[in-house]
């Protein structure tokens, strides 16, 4: 049985196929202006990749941000509930999971089976997002990628007092005109990523085992001090952005399982 | 003059503690001006006020939303850290929604033997008066029982003539500042460590200061102003406003005149004359409507000679911000130039406010 | 950006409070020049008005008006030129904005309000009225009663010192209304009108306890609506009559099995106020067999004391001291949660946090603790009741939607 998830965020639009067990593809493109567009330009390069044609997809569930302007799917569901059952598939011990996506973050709790129990979301402001790395990125002149590894690299971490970008870009600013390293105020910058992020999870209450999903999730520096606040290693996804579209294809087949009507092209 | 003070200020927890292990007495927090002090202190213990922190409140912010007056969030956020772990008992005084959710909050989670919630009514007229010197008997009484001690009339009337002395010594402080013989620093220092000291030793500090003050010559050239604010927890927006090149001149604000200014009538009953003083004569928007509340200003500005008015207000303070227009239309129309904040209580904010006040007091030069 | 103002009725006699409503309003300003016009906050009893005939406009209520006209936005940035900050009620900056905002303002919901007399605010419920009210005596330069009553809230609140506290205020307050009209109040009047909304209050009481019933007869959507006699007709026969009929309608539906949704799927509480310019939002469970079954806002559950007193001034001081304080202290929330989850079979909580009610707003992140750790579902949602600006369809969509996909997916 083959199904397929699609999740539509405000940055990157993602798409899992799902073959039985196995993921057999998975694609993820920027998300550009077009919603509705995106939704098929991901599912058509899935498609691609996995060697398949629509015709052997039995459902599809949308999820995120754009997911009602997704016209060929069966049903939508919201991230929250798509996050929780992917990352408790990729990790059977899975109890609370941090998304941490380009433009919002959240914090879920779910139950031994994948099932939604509590969340918490941020999405009133940039701290904690990719939005608000990527700014940091060009003020430090850094690739996106490059800030994790760097900010290991750190001798001694520079205090950072605003969460808020606005602010943090100015005080960057002067941090390095006064000669701090990058490592450093980089260091200092995933720490008050950190602090915000714990505050969100203690929201919900953490319990283990915890999970790091979205694009942030491949940032080491943020990830070792989130892990030291909570006080827990984080359980990495190898693909952190796609575990809201595999939750999604994984309740397309339970879909299928309960005897929902097959996709129509 | 005042290395002594500040350091009791900064250091008043384990201050507290200090008091407690050599007297054995009893320490009693007290949250806003409404709390008459002189009850506490009729019953041998010591009442020592709340003050906020200027740091983030992780554990306080569990049980308020954020973007609503800090200070009783980080009151809360310092007692469920621990820091409070000293005090026998809490205070607190029916203020505004805030202050009564945080009662309750206190309640739920943290343990603390005595939490005493004051009545205070709406009305300050004589029923009002009336109403609240009822509820001030009730509060006598179980100060009693905490404390151990019977408090007589007449050790209630000595604990008034204790505390009146000090905020004459205080008003005297006030109007030495006028002239620059105290900076505006030294009087908040002498505020805040007043709230949170022994009241008799407090007023042998005070006189000596005051002496100290006397000897010297007029002092400062900077900018005259105002300061008109909600809620000020320690010395820190003063110290920014005078590297500024400012010189806070009058002020009005829970913690400056607002404690001071007026006193407990010693002729009258007691009981009566605290609700009298702290329900009716406390100049503060949470009881005044904006008449009198205006008055009150203008009076403290008296001799002054103010060049311009800060107005500093706690994020989301009810009380402040409705009479807010109405403060400033009043300061404008004497021709004062108004710089307003809206107050947040973090480190950060220092940094942005300075720019501001810089370009206020620039401006102002002219 | 908003989905629809009016929340959809299920029952018929839901819909005679618009025209009801309406007519309020038209009388109010018909009447200005022959009675004295009273602009007042909600809870002032308006049994007292009624009785000495003055003309009462209720501020709050207007406000929500506004709002639900798509007005808000408008009345509030009028507000905000007048130098009220965001920050407070956004009531108040609506009239705030209706009252100084000269031609930036929008159009006045049927055709405005009537010029006040005199203002009455009361402390029962918020501090921020107190504020609001003195701001507007200013301005306006009109006279202004505080009504009080202690807050008290753990226990103390029937003894006699409250109690003679509270007469004391109301006889002052039937000694200023005396002043302002020039009329004599007549206890007997006043004792009529106690007695009638007694017993609309209680009809009131059974109406909220029928609604227990599964499936629920009666949800939010109809709630909203229905409340708005008993709070500014107090006392008068067309009240009366109103809730009588309710009350036989919800019956009705009782007996005939006759639900707001024909499958229940699951059954809601909602915590705070709703969003006045979205009350459709209360309807938006039903299409997924969800039902909000009850509100805790304007909850009312404790019967009427019977009078006790000839004078009735002594009566209303005993049930103006006996009220709960509006949202109460929160282990007093907390329990009458508690209550309401277990006797509504309620499945899940939203909380509606909305910043410019400081009084609910403040509450609610200790309440949502509370509920955490009973283990009662629930579901965070932010926004003003009032100003729609601050309305985000998506993120609310989103929160409301995962949160029905675990109500859908639950263990039974």
């Amino acid at each position: 049985m083959i199904t397929v998830g699609v999740d539509i965020g405000s940055a990157t639009s993602k798409a899992v196929l799902l073959s039985g067990d196995e993921v057999a593809g998975h694609s993820l493109i920027a998300t550009g202006a077009e919603s509705a567009n995106s939704a098929r330009r991901v599912m058509d390069e899935v498609l691609q990749r996995s060697r398949l044609s629509p015709n052997d997809i039995a459902y599809i569930v949308a999820t995120g941000y754009g997911r009602v302007i997704v016209p060929f799917a069966q049903e939508t569901i919201t991230e929250l509930t798509c996050h929780a059952r992917g990352a408790n598939w990729l990790f059977p011990s899975a109890r609370t999971i941090l998304d941490m996506g380009g433009q919002d973050c959240k914090a879920i709790r779910c139950d031994e089976e994948g099932r939604l129990e509590n969340f918490a979301m941020n999405d009133k402001c940039a701290a904690g997002t990719g939005r608000f790395l990527e700014l940091m990125a060009r003020v430090l002149g850094l690739s996106l990628g490059e800030l994790g590894e760097l900010s290991l690299e750190a001798t001694s971490e520079v205090m950072i007092n605003s969460t808020c970008a606005v602010f943090a870009k100015s005080e960057v600013t002067s941090l390095i005109r006064e000669g701090k390293a990058r490592a450093d105020v980089l260091a200092g910058l995933h720490s008050a990523i950190a602090a915000r992020v714990y505050n969100l999870l203690r929201g919900v209450g953490v319990e283990p085992d915890l999970v790091i999903t979205g694009g942030i999730g491949k940032n080491v520096g943020v990830v070792r001090k989130i892990e030291e606040r909570v006080g827990l290693k984080a359980l990495l996804p190898e693909e952190p952005q796609i575990v809201g579209a595999l939750g999604a294809a994984l309740i397309a087949q339970e879909r299928i399982a309960s005897g929902k009507e097959e996709a129509k092209w | 003059m005042i290395d002594n003070l500040r350091r009791l200020r900064r250091e008043r927890h384990q201050e507290a503690r200090a008091w407690k292990e050599r007297t054995g007495g009893k320490v009693v927090g007290v949250f806003c001006c409404d709390v008459p002090e002189e009850l506490i202190y009729a019953a041998g213990m010591l009442p020592v006020r709340l003050l906020g922190a200027h740091e983030e409140a992780t554990e306080g912010n569990l049980h308020f939303p954020t973007n609503v007056c800090p200070y009783p969030t980080s009151c809360l956020d310092q007692a469920l850290k621990g820091r409070y772990d000293y005090l026998d008992g809490v205070i607190v005084p029916n203020v505004c929604d805030m202050v009564r959710a945080m009662y309750g909050a206190w309640k739920l989670n943290v343990g603390i033997p005595y939490l005493y919630f004051l009545e205070v009514p709406q009305r300050i007229g004589p029923r009002g008066v009336e109403f609240f010197a009822e509820m001030l008997g009730r509060f006598r009484s179980s100060l009693e029982e905490l404390s151990g001690n019977t408090m007589s009339d007449a050790s209630l009337r000595q604990a008034i003539d204790v505390y009146n002395r000090n905020r004459e010594l205080l008003r005297q402080a006030y109007d030495l500042r006028k002239t620059g013989l105290i900076s505006g620093v030294e009087l908040q220092e002498m505020v805040l460590s007043s709230m949170l000291m022994p009241k008799e030793a407090h007023n042998q500090l005070m006189s000596e200061c005051l002496e100290e003050a006397s000897q010297r010559n007029p002092a400062g050239d900077g900018v005259r102003l105002l300061v008109s604010a909600s809620m000020l927890d320690d010395t820190d927006f003063f110290q920014l406003i005078e590297e500024c090149g400012g010189q806070v001149v009058a002020d009005d604000m829970p913690t400056g005149s607002r404690y001071f200014f007026h006193s407990v009538d010693s002729e009258a009953e007691p009981l009566h004359a605290l609700a009298q003083r702290h329900l009716a004569e406390i100049p503060c928007p949470r009881k005044m409507l904006p008449g009198a509340r205006l008055q009150y200003v203008d009076e403290t500005m008296a001799d002054a000679d103010v060049q311009g008015a800060i107005i500093h207000n706690l994020k989301a303070c009810d009380c402040h911000l409705y009479e807010y227009p109405y403060l400033r239309e009043m300061l404008e129309a004497k021709g004062l130039p108004v710089l307003f904040f809206r107050g947040e209580e973090t480190e950060a904010e220092l940094e942005t406010q300075r720019d501001d006040i810089e370009a206020f007091i620039e401006m102002i030069r002219g | 950006m908003v989905t629809s103002t009016s929340a959809k009725k299920h029952l018929a006699t839901t819909l005679e409070v618009p025209a009801l409503r309406k007519k309020y309003y038209a009388e109010s300003l018909q009447q200005a020049g022959g009675r004295k016009v009273a602009w007042c906050s909600n809870g002032i009893p308006s049994e007292i008005l009624e009785a000495m005939d003055i003309n009462a406009v209720y501020l709050e209520n207007y406000a929500t008006v506004c709002a639900a006209k798509r007005l808000s936005s408008g009345f509030c940035r009028a507000g905000e030129r007048a130098g009220f900050s965001q920050d407070v009620c956004g009531y108040a900056r609506i009239l705030m904005g209706h009252l100084l905002g000269g031609e930036e303002a929008p159009q006045a919901p049927y055709g405005g309000v009537a010029k006040p007399d005199f203002l009455i605010v009361n402390s029962y419920s918020c501090d921020s009225r107190m504020g609001w009210f003195g701001t507007m005596s200013r301005t306006l330069d009109l006279p202004l009663y505080v009504l009080d009553a202690p807050y008290q809230p753990q226990g103390g609140c029937m003894d006699d010192v409250n109690v003679a506290y509270t007469e004391s205020q109301l006889e002052d307050f039937a000694a200023f209304l005396e002043e302002q009209t020039g009329m004599k109040l007549d206890r007997d009047k006043l004792r009529e009108k106690l007695d009638l909304s007694r017993r609309s209050h209680d009809i009131q009481v059974e109406i909220f306890e029928m609604r227990k019933a599964v499936p629920s007869p009666m949800g939010a959507g109809d709630a909203y609506t229905i409340v708005w006699p008993g709070m500014y007709m107090a006392g008068t026969k067309e009240c009366d009559e109103f809730y009588q009929r309710l009350r036989a309608e919800v019956s009705e539906r009782i007996e005939k099995k006759v639900g707001v949704v024909p499958e229940e799927k699951f059954r809601l509480l909602w915590s705070g106020l709703p969003f006045w310019y979205n009350m459709a939002l209360l309807n938006y469970f039903e299409e997924f067999g969800g039902v909000v079954a009850i509100e805790n806002a304007y909850f009312r559950y404790q019967r009427s004391l019977p009078s006790q007193h000839d004078d009735p001034i002594k009566d209303m001081a005993i049930s103006s001291t006996m009220r709960r304080p509006y949202a109460g202290d929160i282990e007093q929330r907390a329990e009458l949660t508690r209550d309401i989850v277990r006797d509504y079979h309620v499945d899940g909580v939203v909380l509606a946090f909305n910043p410019s009610c400081r009084l609910m707003y403040v509450l609610q992140p200790e309440l949502k603790n509370v509920l955490d750790r009973d283990g009662i579902p629930n579901v965070s949602i932010e926004c003003d009741m009032a100003d729609e600006r601050t309305y985000s369809e998506g993120q609310i969509k989103t929160r409301l939607d995962a949160f029905i996909e675990r109500m859908l997916s639950r263990r039974k």
